[in-house]
């Protein structure tokens, strides 16, 4: 198990609080809420070590486009990066429905 | 290395069904397998204590099958391909339930995710799925290659094959009744296109992930090919 915490500027405010995935073996949740600052702030359980540096590269990726200021929390079960992007789009995309 | 009990032995023949993903293959020689990124040490001592491969979720190639190598760390996983003439046996998850290979494990009482599927059994066949379900992940391992690698902690990976379409309110009423078992059960519903979870299809949202050979996306009909979402998650990140 290990936890990784990462901050990011946000440019617009977030409307709604949404939850898309399920807990499951090889995917993951997503928690995405309002946040109160002017930032995006995430938080990663994840049950497979070591991954750091790929879960950076994809959450950066994924704010680079994002840009709401929003409190995320991801429970992930071993999901690969393509499967982790696909349901933060997701999230993104529930946020703006 | 060989399963425990002629019920559980298969041979590969013209009758039975192809290797899908999920299949054990036990395979003739740790050298016939082609790496895709490097051959990690770990995978060499996992194969040498159990020559079994895991069919992984990708297109398969002429004469190769693509396979996962499991080491016993979860961060130990590694994807390799097996030529079809390397195959020496191999056994899916319906056929591990069919033998009920859980009950010839020792010391199965003690570890709920063996200790249990005598329920999950009644369970499937209440639900009108006997003989199209079936254990994966760490049990569909060791019910397969006799090594232990299931915890007291493990949870329960399942696979159901569902060639036709499922109703909501069937697939909600399964996971009603597995959710009250007293450990954790993953359910992939396998549909032909792909493979989506039994806890996000009975939410009966609009959408959904469907996990495919060319990578994950979203879909409204898991037995559809039409998607709501131009999202492909095999093109999102090259890592």
């Amino acid at each position: 198990m290990e936890k990784i915490e990462l901050d990011y500027p946000a440019r617009h405010a977030v409307p709604r609080r949404v939850h898309v995935g399920v807990v499951g073996s090889g995917d993951l949740e997503v928690l995405l809420e309002p946040s109160p600052d002017q930032r995006a702030h995430v938080l990663v359980n994840t049950s497979v070590d070591g991954f750091g540096v790929v879960w950076k590269s994809v959450l950066d990726r994924f704010f680079e486009r994002f840009g709401g200021a929003a409190s995320i929390e991801i429970n992930d079960f071993g999901a690969t990066p393509g499967t982790v992007m696909l349901r933060l789009e997701q999230a993104a995309e529930a946020v703006r429905a | 290395m060989s399963l425990e009990g002629s019920s559980v032995i298969y041979s590969r023949t013209s009758s039975e069904p192809r290797p899908a993903v999920h299949t054990l293959l036990r395979l003739r020689h740790v050298d016939e397998l082609i790496w895709e990124e490097g051959r990690p040490d770990w995978a060499i001592t996992a194969l040498q204590l159990a020559p079994w491969v895991v069919v992984r979720r990708a297109e398969p190639r002429p004469r190769l099958w693509p396979v996962g190598i499991r080491g016993g760390l979860r961060l130990q996983r590694c994807a390799a391909w097996l030529p079809d003439a390397a195959v020496e046996d191999f056994v899916t998850p319906e056929m591990l339930a069919t033998a009920r290979a859980w009950r010839q494990r020792p010391c199965a009482d003690a570890i709920p995710a063996l200790a249990l599927l005598d329920q999950v059994e009644a369970i499937l066949q209440a639900h009108g799925y006997a003989g199209r379900w079936g254990p994966g992940g760490s049990v569909g391992f060791e019910l397969a290659s006799t090594l232990p690698c299931v915890s007291p902690a493990s949870d329960l990976d399942l696979v159901l094959k569902v060639s036709e379409p499922v109703g909501v309110r069937d697939a909600a009423a399964l996971w009603t009744a597995l959710s009250k078992l007293p450990l954790r059960v993953d359910v992939l519903l396998e549909t032909p296109l792909g493979a989506v979870a039994l806890a996000e299809y009975a939410k009966g949202k609009s959408v959904m992930m469907l996990r495919t050979t060319q990578g994950s996306r979203l879909v409204a009909d898991p037995w559809l090919a039409g998607t709501p979402s131009a999202a492909s998650a095999s093109s999102a990140v090259g890592a």
